[in-house]
């Protein structure tokens, strides 16, 4: 009976890892398949051709902003910046406790303005509305509201804007100037499916120069932690989401950049403000709602990368970061369990969504299991340390192998981290992820897990921001 | 057994991720030197254009050079992204004239082939060339591949069939039943206008029989582009259709226009049936601006 068990146990464990390594395996073959034809189809439609053309579907670019008094100003002149001949910048002040709303007053020659209190989505009350007296400015509009959280402010932007289109975006990201001509290129081709989100890839700019809102020179980050994330970020994006949205299966456009038709954030209610995961509660919610509809759709990735951000660069921060994605994994896992294995919602419920139940929610859980086994095999001294070795050498192998691959194909497609140098360190920083970034994430992955189970109360918190390089003038 | 075949993968692994490290190594090296074949040939051409000004003898070898480029397939591409890229710096007779000189025979049957071929993305880049370069003399193996099953080669027909035949090609639009994107509307308005600013009435007319409701969306959109008031109507009336579709297409073209007397009374006449309330303040924005 004892040796049944422990077999079952251990093939348990094998067959994970192998069905994982097959999943990933067929990641890579789908994601090269997916730039591949991007880049064929984007070399038809140019953005200069974008740039002149009128008929383009307005924007409304929305930017929660929570106590950024540090980086507002620079982040919003370059969310100004933005080459797009139709679109507004919405810039929602969260009930900052900071002097973000004095500074952006100042600035930007701000003034109240009367506005319509129809609201299409429920969120917390405003306060008041601002325009810019000067017309230079006269894309921006601040609202300054009672703290609701992200998705709040992100519901308050959508129901005060009023263009075809919303760019959900974060007030410390820098955006590239021509993001928005990139972003909106699925929806002018869209034919016999309607494009219900396209997402960006994102990218870290720590340590990187910028000047006047835009990056002017890309640097890696000097911090292990934030530096072993550009890898990360490139797996995650290029390899996985690229991979998915060639079979239509992409789950997940990053709440830091993600485009939706406005008509439909309406229909589905807007960000869910009861989880941290409303960029992937999104995503779902969008899709089961076209399912519902009977109505074909797409859930577009753009592989190239439109947005840079902050990572954060220290274990604390980092912990903190990745215990709420857990736990916004959790909350939207459970809120769309009516999902799993339903053959009405066909791919999504019989192969999407179960991926995501028993790969990216239950492997920190396989995981940790793991480790705790084979701490009892050791004190039980039933190892077989040279097997339970080279298996360990053989597993770290094709992990080093797929965020080989990772880079491999951005240097092959994309020229952002094209040095000899740059490309070496992040190869050895990759090497070194298993001993330093994975076993804090899967800390803070079960701390999340583990906060969800016992009812411990944690919310998006605090995200200490060193902000950008900027070059002198 | 388990040891040895462990050992085995292991080593097969640590083959396969050194092999990735000399795949890298090759593609930065690559990119560097096809980035630097490309800076060398738009000099070239940039050479060209301007010795065929002032040294026409220096300009002949630039020239057999550029002709012997453009008679291969991945030349002839590039060759073509460099001059659309010219486009914006040189004068259309200039740029036609130095096209003309580059192109030959031996480039029309390359492109002859291309469209031809069964791979959807050379066919595409072939088409782009002929309305590109302007290549009259294969128009009709143009349109014969008006439905292709590839959307991309379909839309750059479209746009090709546009830039050679202009207001005529709408003729075609009556019989045509495929769906065309927002993106290839807009370049067909823009070619159009590009090309063939003087509007051809009588063509516009037959093409306003199609049942294609992408074409009607196409052309309500040209009648506004062009300001055709006489054909405004098309516009005021999809206001009652039944398709929500035209209904939301004919609320964005009348915002910001501004309407002849006669149709501005149309749509204060339908306005009160206009049940929702972001459409109707639109509308009303549209026939204040149309008083002014």
């Amino acid at each position: 009976m004892g040796t049944v068990l422990y077999n079952i146990i251990n093939y348990f464990f094998l067959g994970y890892g192998i069905l994982l390594f097959l999943c990933y395996f067929t990641f890579i073959i789908l994601a090269r398949k997916a730039i591949k034809e991007n880049n064929k189809k984007s070399s038809f439609i140019d953005i200069d051709e974008i740039r002149g053309a009128v008929d383009l579907p307005s924007v409304s670019l929305i930017a929660p902003a929570f106590n950024e008094g540090k980086t507002i100003i620079m982040n919003v002149k370059s969310l100004l910046s933005i080459q797009y001949p139709y679109y507004d910048l919405i810039v929602v002040n969260d009930g900052s406790a900071d002097d973000s709303l004095e500074k952006l007053i100042k600035e930007f020659s701000l003034k109240e303005i009367p506005y319509d209190a129809y609201e299409e989505l429920h969120h917390a009350k405003i306060r008041n509305v601002y325009k810019s007296t000067k017309q230079k400015f006269q894309r921006l509009t601040v609202i300054d509201k009672v703290n609701g959280g992200r998705a709040d402010a992100l519901n308050t932007g959508i129901s005060y804007a009023d263009t075809n289109l919303i760019l959900c975006t974060d007030a410390d990201c820098i955006i590239e100037q021509d993001a928005l001509l990139k972003m909106v290129r699925p929806y002018l081709e869209e034919l016999d499916k309607e494009v219900i989100a396209c997402g960006g890839s994102i990218g870290i700019a720590n340590d990187s120069i910028i000047k006047n809102g835009v990056l002017k020179e890309l640097r890696l980050p000097k911090s292990l932690v934030a530096k072993i994330q550009v890898v990360e970020y490139m797996r995650a994006f290029l390899l996985g989401r690229m991979a998915w949205s060639q079979i239509n299966g992409l789950m997940l456009v990053s709440g830091a950049f993600g485009l939706y038709p406005r008509k439909r954030l309406i229909e589905v209610g807007g960000l869910d403000h009861t989880t941290v995961g409303e960029d992937l509660e999104l995503c779902i919610k969008l899709r089961a709602h076209m399912e519902n509809q009977k109505l074909p759709y797409d859930v577009v990735y753009i592989p190239e990368t439109l947005c840079w951000t902050e990572a954060p660069a220290d274990y604390k921060i980092y912990t903190k970061q990745r215990d709420r994605w857990s736990r916004g994994l959790w909350e939207t896992l459970k809120k769309h369990r009516y999902l799993l294995f339903n053959p009405k919602y066909k791919s999504m419920g019989m192969l999407f969504f179960p991926y995501w139940c028993l790969f990216e929610f239950g492997a920190p859980i396989v995981e940790f299991l793991g480790i705790i086994l084979i701490i009892i095999y050791a004190l039980l001294d039933i190892v077989n340390w040279d097997v339970a070795l080279l298996l360990f050498l053989a597993a770290y192998l094709v992990g080093c192998i797929f965020s080989t691959l990772s880079i491999l194909l951005f240097t092959a497609h994309y020229n952002h981290y094209a040095k000899p140098k740059m490309i070496f360190k992040l190869l050895l920083a990759s090497y070194v992820e298993p001993f330093t970034n994975h076993l804090v994430m899967l800390y803070a992955e079960i701390l999340g897990y583990y906060k969800k189970i016992f009812g411990i109360k944690s919310s998006w918190g605090t995200m200490t921001r060193k902000g950008f390089t900027t070059e002198n003038k | 057994m388990t040891l040895h075949l462990l050992q085995n993968i292991i080593l097969v692994l640590l083959g396969l991720l050194i092999s990735l490290w000399f795949i890298i190594a090759i593609i930065a090296i690559f990119n560097k030197l096809k980035l630097q074949q490309k800076q060398r040939v738009k000099q070239r051409l940039i050479d060209f254009i301007a010795y065929n000004y002032n040294q026409p003898t220096k300009a002949k070898y630039k020239q057999h050079w550029l002709q012997e480029y453009m008679s291969k397939a991945k030349g002839l591409q590039h060759t073509r992204e460099i001059i659309d890229e010219l486009k914006g710096f040189v004068q259309d007779n200039e740029q036609t004239s130095f096209t003309q000189l580059i192109i030959q025979n031996k480039t029309i049957d390359l492109v002859k082939k291309q469209l031809k071929s069964n791979n959807w993305y050379t066919v595409a880049n072939a088409v782009i060339t002929c309305y590109e370069l302007e290549l009259h003399a294969l128009i009709d193996d143009v349109i014969s591949l008006r439905n292709h099953k590839n959307k991309l080669v379909r839309r750059e027909v479209q746009i090709a069939i546009i830039v050679l035949l202009g207001w005529k090609s709408l003729k075609l639009f009556r019989s045509y039943t495929l769906p065309i994107s927002l993106w290839q509307q807009i370049r067909i308005i823009e070619k159009l206008q590009e090309y063939y600013p003087e509007v051809e009435t009588k063509f516009l007319e037959k093409a306003l029989t199609a049942k294609n409701i992408y074409i009607q969306e196409l052309l309500l959109r040209l009648i506004r582009k062009f300001e055709l008031t006489d054909y405004y109507s098309f516009i005021v009336e999809k206001l009652d259709s039944h398709s929500i579709f035209f209904q939301e297409i004919a609320v964005e073209l009348l915002e910001d226009m501004v309407l002849p007397e006669n149709e501005a009374r149309k749509l204060t006449q339908k306005l009160p049936n206009i049940q929702n309330a972001k459409h109707h303040k639109i509308l009303l924005e549209t026939l204040q601006n149309s008083s002014e």
